[in-house]
């Protein structure tokens, strides 16, 4: 079977289209890489004529944030899709094609003194389609907001091989549905980006970023609330670490003389911390780099735990996730979190790792705290994932209405979609 | 109706909540579009969302359509009625159900007006950003429906953004409870997919909305021009250095006059030929800073005054004036079509003198005020119902507009919604595909297609859908 579609994906897309992928997890799959949107059409209007399912992505880099899927027969990148269609400096807006670098992208805008928004870790592989697909809001997302915010529109290849849009390159625009907020997210499983508009965001006049450390997981998360509270608003304020060895990153972005006048409360949150350092221009965009590409990318191998709440209960969710770990003698998790985002991922490693994401589950599904395990084999999954998403019903209805032979294939996200 | 079905609905909202006096069902007749009017069979008000599914379930099993009223403020016809059709509103739906300042966030029965919630947050520094004109009468649950917009959605983002969580009754009466609130929800994003559905996927009655630390420092600014013209050029430059803001709104001379002579006089120049209303908000250094550039923004183009206002009061009145404009160009005329297209902001100026010559080739009066920095613009037709000559004339012009504005990139609606009015233009932005997409959505929603009829995707492209689909 596998000979007969590569052959059949060859005549697509040319024998030079054609390779492997390995999924996360290990499976191999064929691999089509289209040159325009004719041959992703005939790729999608194959899968469905031949009752096949397909795995759509970009180049991979945020694959391990889904389960791979229960069956899949090739997949499908939109790599070779490249390139800007329109930036319009005047207007704030961009343009392109799926396959588009985030970094050529970022630095193609940044020449017209715009920032691009969502700034996600590997820029230089990670793809625009990729990135909406996956939802990924990025390491600014407390100014800027969650990636959804920034697509405008986007021009989408849908499960019966047509081409449909949805929205525009308009910063203010209620047209139709919004069709473009449900393929954020949705990780392939609905359609095959081709094209995505996104809103651009000024670059600040000047950039400053602290970075201090402390033995205490306590210690910076109250810095981080500290922050939450000062004058100047946080770009990022963020804690890395494990263990006894813990940094927050706090960036801020802005007029000069607001950030000349305000920083010395930044310095004063940051107060209980050691080695603060202040940071100005590319020295302060690297901090955030850094924290950028802290990112714990599931692969399968460990159990990640990616958190999300609010503030309040992400604090008791943190000290929870401390202590189950510490009374059943793991190793101490490695954490990245945006406390005043609201978010949190943690790598469990080690001898226990899956009893301790086991006894995770159970007391976090009782403290309110919505806890998703992503990159984890199936059977895994299903054990630590308790409850069911809410609207899961209406997910499967809009799964079935608009990919009703299941092209797109299925078993990426919770619940089996 | 059906006198068994009135009998169960009236059990479930009491007499109170229901409205089948004719007499009564005069006001339920339309919305903000008045043009297009249609008496509901009846009313139901019911007061929480047990009462509200409990009367979709009945409905549902009568298969009567069903459309969901706010206030009625919307401009589109999203809440016209539809014959032998019912009116669910959420007039008697107004509690704030939680204030939770630590996290930021209110949930409130959908019937909340729009307004009442910022002064609810008002004593703990906090507000709700979306601010529609109308937003002393228009309610959170029709904001949400039609992803109502405001001045200050320049810098805040329009309702959408602002939504963390919904509770929805679907077309069959059971309760889907997205209230959260949660930033990344697991799967699909049901909340975001609703927001802007205009009462085709259900009806919202608890909505968790995001609340926003109010800024230190605002400065409004008031620029007088001699012609929109220079006020759009002004504008266009400001966005193209990526000034930042919170609110651009320009008012065209016809509408400063009759905003100055109403109750909603706010001190404009009535020589004017427009106005510019700026606003900036943030830290004091930022402020002043941001201020002085658009200062010299305007200084560039032939402005002949720029003021700022004084103290919190003129600053009050100036937005009173802005937004009290379409309730004061009821001196012009005795009704207003309110158009609504957005335009790239690199083509304001262009696509305002291509209005103002739509309204002259049809002998049509035009008043413009309108969001500039979103390129939101709001052409207003002056005219009388009573003319049917006229009334055909300012649709006309409504189409052409709007079909203007789409061959110039733009959309059909900034934050008015698609309702019944734009229904036709769909087709001439959207192929069949993008139509077939958005028909297939709704049909997971509303399989039966009877939460508000009519509206939003044409029937036309949503038949076409389910022939391809029968069985040949």
């Amino acid at each position: 079977m596998s000979d007969a579609i590569r052959e059949r994906l060859a005549e697509i897309v040319g024998a030079d289209g054609v390779s492997t992928w390995v999924e996360p997890g290990g499976r191999e799959l064929p691999l089509a890489v289209p040159r325009d949107t004719d041959a992703a059409t005939e790729l999608v209007r194959f899968a469905g004529a031949d009752r096949l399912a397909l795995v759509p992505f970009g180049l991979g880099t945020k694959a391990g944030w889904c389960s791979p899927a229960e069956h899949a027969d090739f997949a499908l990148s939109t790599r070779a899709l490249s390139g800007i269609l329109t930036y319009e400096p005047g207007d704030g807006t961009v343009s392109a094609r799926a396959g588009s670098r985030m970094a050529d992208l970022a630095a193609t805008v940044r020449e017209g003194g715009h920032r691009l928004v969502p700034e996600v870790t590997r820029p230089a592989e990670a793809t625009l389609g990729g990135v909406v697909a996956a939802g990924a809001s990025g390491a600014r997302r407390l100014r800027f907001g969650p990636a959804r915010n920034h697509v405008l529109g986007v021009r989408a290849l849908m499960a019966d091989g047509t081409l449909a849009k949805s929205g525009g390159q308009l910063v203010k625009n209620v047209t139709g549905y919004d069709l473009h907020r449900l393929y954020c997210g949705s990780h392939g499983t609905l359609c095959v980006l081709l094209e995505v508009s996104l809103r651009l965001f000024a670059l600040a006049e000047r950039e400053l970023a602290f970075t201090g450390e402390t033995t205490e997981l306590e210690v910076a998360l109250a810095a981080c609330r500290r922050l939450g509270e000062v004058a100047l608003a946080p770009e990022v304020a963020a804690v890395v670490g494990r263990g006894d060895a813990w940094r927050v990153t706090a960036a801020f972005s802005g007029r000069a003389p607001s950030l000349e006048a305000h920083t010395g409360e930044v310095r004063d949150a940051l107060g209980e911390l050691s080695l603060v350092t202040e940071l100005e221009g590319a020295a302060a965009e690297a901090a955030v780099a850094t924290v950028r590409d802290a990112e714990l990318a599931p692969e399968g191998s460990w159990p990640t735990l990616r958190l999300a709440a609010t503030r309040s209960k992400l604090a008791g969710a943190t000290e929870l996730l401390l202590s189950a770990a510490s009374e059943l003698g793991a190793p101490p998790p490695r954490i990245l979190t945006h406390p005043l985002v609201a978010t949190l991922d943690a790598r469990l490693d080690g001898d226990g790792a899956d009893d301790l994401a086991r006894e995770l589950a159970t007391v976090l599904a009782a403290s309110g705290v919505h806890a998703r395990w992503p990159g984890l084999p199936h059977d895994l999954r299903r054990e630590l994932e308790l409850d069911p998403p809410a609207g899961l019903a209406m997910m499967r209805r809009l799964k079935d209405s608009l990919d009703p032979d299941g092209v797109f294939a299925r078993g990426r996200t919770r619940g089996g979609i | 109706m059906d006198a068994s079905l009135l009998r169960a609905l009236e059990a479930v909202v009491g007499k109170d909540g229901l409205v089948s006096q004719p007499t009564r069902l005069v006001p339920y007749e339309s919305d903000g579009l008045a043009i297009l009017r249609q008496r509901p069979d009846l009313v139901l008000l019911p007061r929480d969302t047990g009462e509200a599914a409990a009367c979709y379930r009945l409905l549902h099993e009568a298969q009567v359509p069903i459309v969901a009223r706010g206030a009625g403020t919307g401009l589109s016809g999203g809440a016209t009625p539809v014959a032998g059709g019912v009116v669910v509103g959420t007039a008697r739906m107004r509690d704030v159900l939680e204030l939770n300042t630590e996290d930021r966030y209110a949930r409130v029965q959908a019937g909340l007006v729009n307004a009442s919630l910022s002064r609810e947050c008002d004593p703990h520094g906090l507000f709700y950003a979306p601010d529609p004109s109308s937003q002393r009468a228009c309610t959170i649950g029709g904001n949400v429906a039609e992803n109502s917009g405001g001045p200050h959605c320049f810098k805040y983002g329009a309702t959408t953004q602002h939504v963390l969580g919904l509770v929805i009754v679907q077309h069959d009466g059971t309760v889907l409870d997205l209230s959260g609130p949660i930033v990344d929800p697991d799967g699909y994003d049901l909340v975001g997919l609703f927001v802007g559905s205009e009462g085709t996927f259900g009806m919202a009655t608890e909505v968790t909305l995001r609340l926003t630390p109010k800024p230190p420092v605002v400065e409004t600014l008031l620029a007088v021009f001699d012609g929109l013209e220079a006020a759009c050029d002004s504008v266009t430059e400001m966005i193209a250095e990526r000034l930042e803001p919170s609110a651009i709104e320009i008012l065209d001379q016809l509408t400063i006059r009759a905003v100055e002579d109403s109750v909603f006089a706010a001190g404009y120049p009535t020589d004017a030929g427009a106005v510019l209303l700026v606003e900036v908000e943030g830290l004091e250094e930022e402020v002043a800073v941001t201020s002085e550039d658009i200062r010299a923004i305007f200084a560039r183009h032939p402005v002949l005054e720029v003021r700022s206002a004084r103290d919190p009061e003129e600053r009050l009145k100036l937005w009173a004036g802005r937004k009290g404009a379409f309730g004061a160009m009821g001196r012009i005329a005795p009704d207003l079509y309110v158009a609504d297209a957005c335009v790239p902001r690199t083509k304001l100026a262009e696509m305002v003198r291509a209005t103002i010559e739509i309204a002259r080739e049809r002998g049509l009066r035009l008043a413009t005020v309108f969001h500039a920095g979103d390129g939101n613009l709001h052409p207003n037709i002056c005219y009388d119902r009573r003319d049917p000559d006229e009334v055909e004339r300012v649709l006309d012009a409504g189409r052409a507009i709007l079909e203007r504005c789409v061959d110039a990139g733009g959309s059909l609606t900034g934050e008015h919604g698609v309702g019944i009015e734009k229904l036709e233009q769909m087709e001439y932005l959207f192929s069949e595909a993008d139509l077939a997409a958005m028909c297939r959505v709704r049909d997971a929603w509303d399989p039966e297609r009877r939460m508000n009829p009519g509206k939003l995707v044409p029937l036309r492209a949503c038949g076409e859908i389910r022939a391809a689909a029968l069985p040949s």
